[in-house]
């Protein structure tokens, strides 16, 4: 089963807003693939995923009720995915600032120019590059940098998962482009 | 490597997007997830999580409800201080027990 609203019938979702665990079960199978797909891009490894794909479905479970069906399910899934997933960002820099004083950004120096002929060691070696300046962006300005560039959204797309308006989210996404410039300037030895 | 600009960037960001990382952490982490959720919906949150999942504006509440929770506790108490019935009530007690110092100088020894 895909998450697609056609996938999900509305009485599933009527069982699971009921406390349906077998519903909700059903949901999650259709949908986890969507969710985690998602949010794969905020953590450093399958553990961290782990941990916040579980988050991700215990917010869903908690506002399920809150669901009224004016919106597309798998939309509204993905909107809180993606809250979640800002949530995290913030709750994990918070952590890092109280407890590091000044994070040192990984040397970059030990990672190799991309290999021409191997396009996934040349993905590999560039999300590296770009993951310390995208740690030290702030939670929102790396959210759409990750919505618009790694996930490939278009700028309405991301409008509809975050609830800005469109010209926010481009206005966003040119500060945030300004500042990850920077900081792999910063990052990167000239 | 040299410093990035803006056709570099989106060279480095399109190369990043065909990371293939994030695929395998995504099937890794869908395997049996549904039932490590359902087990964590079934039993009450602790109060570790409580703290830990608090938003910025829950510790502010929570912190407010403490401030007015000790306020009217020591606020009450304070009062008891000055309060002549509070106080002989509970000087009153040691004289029930037998307890009380005012009888010495009729005691023999």
């Amino acid at each position: 089963m895909d998450c697609e609203e056609s996938m999900l019938p509305a009485d599933v979702i009527r069982s699971a807003q009921a406390g349906d665990d077998g519903a909700f079960r059903v949901i999650m199978r259709a949908c986890k693939g969507r969710l985690l797909g998602m949010a794969s891009r905020y953590v450093q490894g399958a553990s961290e995923l782990d941990d916040l794909g579980q988050e991700i479905f215990v917010h869903i479970w908690k506002g399920l009720r809150t669901y009224r069906f004016d919106a597309p399910f798998p939309h509204w899934l993905s909107r809180v995915a993606v809250n979640t997933c800002l949530t995290h960002l913030k709750r994990r820099q918070r952590r890092w600032s109280l407890f590091v004083n000044s994070e040192e950004p990984e040397s970059l120096e030990r990672i190799a120019d991309p290999s021409p002929g191997d396009p996934e060691a040349a993905g590999r070696e560039a999300a590296e590059r770009l993951r310390p300046a995208l740690e030290a962006l702030k939670p929102k300005d790396r959210l759409v940098i990750t919505l618009l560039h790694l996930d490939e959204r278009s700028v309405a797309e991301v409008a509809e998962l975050t609830g800005w308006s469109e010209s926010n989210v481009k206005v966003r996404a040119l500060r945030a482009r300004l500042k990850l410039k920077a900081l792999l300037k910063e990052y990167e030895p000239a | 490597m040299n410093p990035p600009d803006d056709d570099h960037l989106d060279t480095l960001l399109r190369a990043a997007a065909a990371d293939s990382r994030p695929a395998a952490w995504t099937s890794d982490a869908a395997r049996g997830i549904e039932a490590r959720v359902l087990k964590r919906i079934a039993r009450p949150e602790s109060w570790s999580e409580a703290l830990l999942s608090m938003t910025s504006w829950r510790i502010l509440a929570a912190a407010a409800a403490a401030v007015v929770v000790i306020g009217v506790w020591s606020g009450r108490n304070t009062a008891d201080v000055f309060n002549e019935e509070w106080l002989s009530s509970h000087t009153g007690a040691e004289h029930e027990d037998g307890l009380s110092t005012t009888g010495l100088d009729d005691l023999e020894f």
